[in-house]
């Protein structure tokens, strides 16, 4: 067991790296890492330090991206800002090292619920389909029901499911509502079952949603590449923003969606695509702590204290690349 | 005097794959009440079907059988009947079994009758015993107590001590030899033990092989008890090996 | 009975667990160090004691669930065993939908449960069921089939006349060993089932649901092997207490013991 567990570290102690592995969420939110993909930039850009080949891994939701990068497999993720947090109370050697958007995700309800929506009180005693805990969405939607007065694990059913899932149940109806990130909001609005009734920027103004992250091993022995990562992901950011319609095409042509309602869910959606980490701080604070409170017996009797910026984020090669 | 159960012109034709096959042909036979009649014939000569079409398990294919004066019609309590082996229910104890076919017929006085008859084949005491901690034997004389339980109009007997050893085997005859006394009973017992035959027979049916037909119907005018070794019992039963023998 | 003689009695069975257990716990408490790749068994079970509050009515829920699936399995495949085992036409004709059914694990069910049923217990139930039912239709029809025709005869001869007296005096006797195992051996696969059944969010408690929906998401291992422990040790003892109550009783004519 020793053996193997020293056999998975190998690839990044040794010298020479070749393959990196990057994972992503099937979300708009995170088209930078897309566009990259599919425009052929991190082969190129990666090459000449001798990386031959550049993986994409699709997870449904930031929690299971996480487990998979605290098994060792990942290199970089793009990733909501509270998985990355709630996998570090559990050991996960990583940092934040830049931005990817703020916002941009909807709180969805059925048709015929939709017209009594009045506000959270609304929601009392529904199932609501939603990420795992430990993502943007579990944490941010609990913490705006806290903050409304209803008690998030008793006074409604928080189901989590990746976003495929969310959209069939709501359509077969086995859910009330979900709270997903753009575009699947929109798509169940075009598919006839649902109605989009608040934005998450309504709920956290401004709160930090991706993000990029990279290995804590990438970064002590490889920071020319993670240097290189963010560059290429600064890249594709400004290509988005410059031209969403074309973004729009690629995103919907790699997960087989319909162009025009991807392109509606670009408008509608309250999303901010950005690659400054800075923007993020205050709100991943938020997140570590709201996290910490969730399962506070557990880290305090790990002698574990609620993470701090130096030990969520480094952006020591951001800072160096924008200056 | 009137005959209690008579076979009349009973044939079964058995379908194989290369057209048909006649397993019995033609039997007719007549048994007294109270008859102690013994079946003898080499194996596959169709005794044990014949005996199973009076039990009512089997069907002949032309020809009738008549129990007191009412044709056969499928397996009843009137026609008891004792398989070789492993004919008692294993789940149920010796008394349970005996009771069964009372119960079925929803009697009265159930448990009494049913000691009555553990007793009656010599098996006081083992009434709440399970057949798995019986010997061969023993499970032997539950069958007959069971078959007998019910009062049946005649009772079948198919090679019941063919899987005894030899001294149990004698033992069990004997017994069954008093029980009949006692009980008065008709008797159809088939085996293709010669000297069984002639031990236990009032009339012996030899039959033959295929066809299965009734070659000739001995009578044992031989006093009970009967010796084993006495010249009138070697005669007869040289004389029945002579027979079963030349038509081979 | 003397404490020598206890070890003696049951060491063969106790040493390798206590072996196994020490290697665990050496292994991942000095040679690994890594809580997230393998925790140590002693933090294992002392988060069994930490989490009592959520075990109990996890543990429940779970027994609801399995509690729903087998008597589903047992009410639907009973029924169907005394007639595919007693009349062979039956057999015949259902058999071959059965062995297509009976490979498709309980686990592919679960999308068809979710939309049938809902997101609720009753779901988890049905995967539970799936898992149970052939083990229990199979063993049971079996014993059906298999009653020795002497004992039917008898049965005949004694006046048990038709194929309903018959089942009920002569062939449910006899297969009842017969649907005993098939029932044990149903339970143990229903119980696998409970974490697949549970692991969708078919209901808000459960020691699926609580280990897939909130252990792994928030990557606390420890809780999860802990959980891990629960399940397996609860399959025992269910196991175990059907054999002594149920199995042993039906089976002491079968294998020749009493008491």
């Amino acid at each position: 067991m020793a053996v193997m567990a020293l056999g998975c570290l190998e690839d990044q102690t040794s010298g020479e790296i070749t393959t990196i592995t990057i994972g992503y969420q099937p979300s708009t939110h995170q088209l930078a890492a897309m566009v990259a993909a599919e425009q052929g930039w991190w082969e190129e850009d990666l090459a000449q330090f001798g990386v031959t080949e550049v993986v994409m891994k699709e997870f449904p939701s930031g929690p299971p991206e996480m487990h998979a990068m605290l098994s060792g497999e990942l290199e970089a993720a793009y990733v909501g800002a509270a998985p990355p947090i709630a996998a570090m109370y559990e050991g996960l050697d990583a940092k934040i090292i830049a931005g990817v958007q703020t916002q941009g995700s909807a709180l969805v309800l059925r048709p015929e619920l939709a017209d009594s929506y009045t506000g959270p009180e609304s929601l009392r005693g529904l199932a609501i389909g939603t990420f795992p805990p430990g993502s943007i969405q579990y944490t941010v939607l609990s913490k705006w029901l806290m903050d409304n007065g209803i008690d998030p694990e008793t006074e409604v059913d928080l189901k989590a499911m990746g976003p495929s899932d969310a959209a069939t149940a709501i359509g077969a109806k086995t859910v009330d509502a979900v709270f997903l990130p753009s575009p699947t909001p929109t798509i169940i609005e075009t598919e006839g079952n649902g109605v989009i009734v608040e934005w998450s920027g309504t709920m956290w103004p401004d709160h930090a949603c991706c993000c990029l992250v990279a290995s804590g091993d990438m970064i002590r022995e490889h920071p020319d590449i993670v240097s290189q990562i963010i560059k290429t992901h600064i890249r594709a950011t400004d290509y988005e923003l410059a031209h969403p319609d074309e973004a729009a095409e690629i995103y919907a042509k790699l997960q087989g969606a319909d162009v025009a309602t991807i392109k509606r869910s670009l408008n509608v959606s309250d999303m901010h695509w950005t690659d400054d980490p800075h923007l993020e701080v205050e709100s991943a604070l938020a997140y570590a702590s709201v996290i910490y409170d969730m399962d506070r017996e557990r880290y305090e009797g790990q002698g574990i204290a609620v993470l701090g910026e130096t030990e969520i984020f480094d952006t020591s090669l951001y800072d160096e690349l924008t200056r | 005097m009137d005959h209690q159960l008579i076979l009349r012109n009973v044939t079964r034709t058995f379908d194989a794959e290369n057209g048909s096959r006649e397993a019995l042909e033609n039997i007719n036979l007549e048994v007294k009440p109270s008859e102690f009649l013994c079946i003898v014939g080499p194996s596959g000569c169709g005794k044990t079907t014949l005996l199973r079409m009076i039990a009512g398990l089997d069907y002949p294919t032309s020809g009738e059988i008549i129990l007191d004066g009412t044709p056969v019609q499928g397996p009843s309590p009137d026609r008891g009947m004792v398989f070789q082996e492993f004919s008692l229910f294993p789940w149920r104890t010796v008394l349970k079994n005996v009771e069964f076919g009372l119960r079925i017929q929803g009697k009265r006085d159930i448990k009494r009758t049913a000691e009555r008859y553990i007793e009656l084949v010599g098996l006081k005491g083992f009434e709440h015993s399970f057949p798995f901690q019986l010997s061969g034997g023993m499970k032997q004389r539950v069958a007959i107590a069971r078959a007998l339980a019910t009062e049946p109009a005649i009772l079948l007997m198919d090679e019941p001590f063919g899987s005894v050893d030899a001294q149990t085997r004698n033992v069990l005859q004997e017994e069954l030899l008093e029980i009949w006394k006692r009980t008065r009973k008709t008797i159809l017992f088939v085996t293709h033990s010669v000297d069984e035959a002639v031990y236990l027979a009032d009339r012996v049916v030899v039959m033959s092989l295929r066809p299965g037909r009734i070659l000739e119907v001995l009578s044992v005018d031989i006093e009970r008890p009967r010796k084993r070794t006495s010249g009138q019992v070697n005669a007869l039963r040289e004389q029945l090996l002579m027979l079963l023998g030349s038509h081979q | 009975m003397k404490p020598t003689a206890v070890i003696r009695e049951n060491g063969l069975s106790l040493l390798p667990l206590i072996l196994v257990l020490l290697l665990w716990e050496v292994t991942a408490g000095y040679l690994i160090k890594n809580p997230f790749f393998l925790p140590r068994f002693s933090v294992v079970i002392i988060s069994i004691y930490k989490l009592r509050n959520l075990l109990i009515p996890d543990l429940l829920t779970s027994l609801y669930h399995f509690g729903i699936g087998l008597t589903l399995a047992f009410a639907v495949a009973l029924p169907l065993a005394v007639v595919m085992g007693w009349f062979r036409p039956v057999f015949k004709a259902v058999d071959p939908i059965i062995e297509i059914l009976r490979p498709i694990p309980p686990l592919a069910w679960i999308p068809l449960a979710i939309v049938w049923i809902g997101l609720n217990d009753y779901a988890a139930g049905f995967i539970i069921f799936i898992g149970a039912f052939f083990p229990i239709l199979i063993d049971s029809y079996t014993g059906f089939r298999d009653v020795p025709r002497v004992l039917v005869e008898t049965g005949m001869v004694l006046g048990c006349i038709g194929d309903r007296k018959l089942i009920r005096h002569v062939a449910l006797p006899y297969a009842l060993p017969a649907i005993a195992t098939g029932t044990r051996v149903g339970m143990g696969v229903g119980w696998m089932c409970v974490v697949a059944a549970e692991m969708f969010g078919v209901g808000n408690s459960g020691l699926g649901y609580r280990l897939f929906q909130k252990f792994y998401f928030l990557h606390q291992m420890d809780y999860v092997i802990a959980y891990m422990l629960v399940l397996g040790l609860l399959a025992l003892v269910l196991d175990r207490m059907f054999r002594y109550f149920v199995e042993d009783r039906l089976f002491r004519w079968k294998k020749g013991i009493v008491k």
